[in-house]
């Protein structure tokens, strides 16, 4: 695959753009040491990382040695499990599986990704990953389209999303409200989960800003109203979710 | 400079953004910010979850490796 580039305009190295512990993750997973690989398959108009999480030549490239001294790094400090960010890592999947397997120290594994990634991806990860954290942003195809610039959305993710269930990991499935897409994006996420997979752990974030390009969107451009929150959260769990902080 | 280091200059770096309303959006969050916020009684209930969680993985509770063990202290 050396030389080959698709859409996301990785090439076969993965680059660390910044790794911290954080605290502000779901609770159960705090504090978790965060890996920021740089580069993206979507393009979300209101993407936080904005040129970071597009641009995959930004940062350190990907070693096992910077790997384990990151680790032992972040350890030192608290960290209980390693989570691997973007970006979307899923597309530098063939680099981070290297780095990990030559690793003779690793924590409990997370995988955060929007979940637009290959069937075959994913299958690559089974057992290798303790926790999914999945990002499932959009409710229907056309925002999906309009916002991040990618079609088939909902097929790919939800095909994901069933897929990982068999896999031996726990799975966190996450939303970040949007403004002004409640009725078309999250009440259509939670009727999906409540139907399909109503176990699973389910975590509402609301700290949306209207960062990069969404001031050009006249419902991305604001804030979410103050209790969008609790609301989607109550909501959710009237539904039968099992809503998680 | 270890290679670990290179790219953790934001390591200690919390984002904090007031929005036009006065909310305050936290990004990156460090323990320690954590608990300033809580010292200075900042108005989010959840911040004293979060701080337990915190302290509960400083005392050594650590993740399980299976979908059939709960873990963490978010039930």
């Amino acid at each position: 695959m050396a030389g080959e580039r698709g859409e996301c305009k990785a090439d076969s190295t993965a680059r660390v753009f910044r790794h911290r512990i954080e605290v502000g993750e779901e609770i159960e997973l705090i504090p978790s040491h965060l890996f920021y690989l740089s580069g993206c398959d979507l393009r979300c108009a209101f993407c936080i990382a904005e040129e970071r999480a597009f641009n995959p030549l930004i940062g350190v490239p990907l070693t096992a040695d910077f790997l384990q001294d990151s680790i032992d790094w972040g350890s030192a400090r608290g960290a209980r499990n390693l989570q691997w960010v973007g970006g979307e890592p899923t597309i530098h999947l063939p680099a981070v599986l290297e780095a990990m397997a030559a690793c003779e120290r690793l924590p409990p594994i997370i995988w955060k990704s929007d979940f637009h990634g290959s069937k075959a991806a994913f299958e690559l990860l089974d057992g290798i990953v303790n926790i999914y954290v999945a990002d499932f942003k959009f409710g229907n195809d056309q925002c999906a389209k309009q916002i991040a610039g990618i079609a088939n959305y909902t097929q790919v993710v939800t095909r994901n999303l069933r897929l990982v269930t068999s896999h031996p990991a726990d799975l966190i499935v996450r939303h970040l409200l949007l403004p002004g897409h409640w009725e078309c994006c999250f009440r259509p996420i939670v009727r999906w989960m409540q139907t399909h997979l109503p176990e699973i752990k389910f975590s509402i974030r609301d700290g949306y800003l209207p960062r990069w390009q969404a001031h050009r969107d006249p419902k991305l451009g604001r804030y979410l109203p103050i209790g969008a929150g609790d609301d989607a959260r109550s909501f959710a769990a009237a539904a039968g979710l099992r809503v998680i902080q | 400079m270890k290679t670990a280091d290179r790219p953790s200059d934001e390591s200690n770096l919390t984002e904090l953004e007031i929005g036009p309303d006065g909310r305050i959006y936290v990004f990156g969050a460090s323990s320690e910010i954590l608990e300033l916020l809580d010292k200075i009684r900042f108005g989010d209930n959840r911040l004293g979850d979060r701080l337990q969680q915190i302290k509960s993985a400083r005392s050594g509770v650590s993740l399980p490796r299976t979908k059939t063990q709960e873990f963490g202290s978010a039930k």
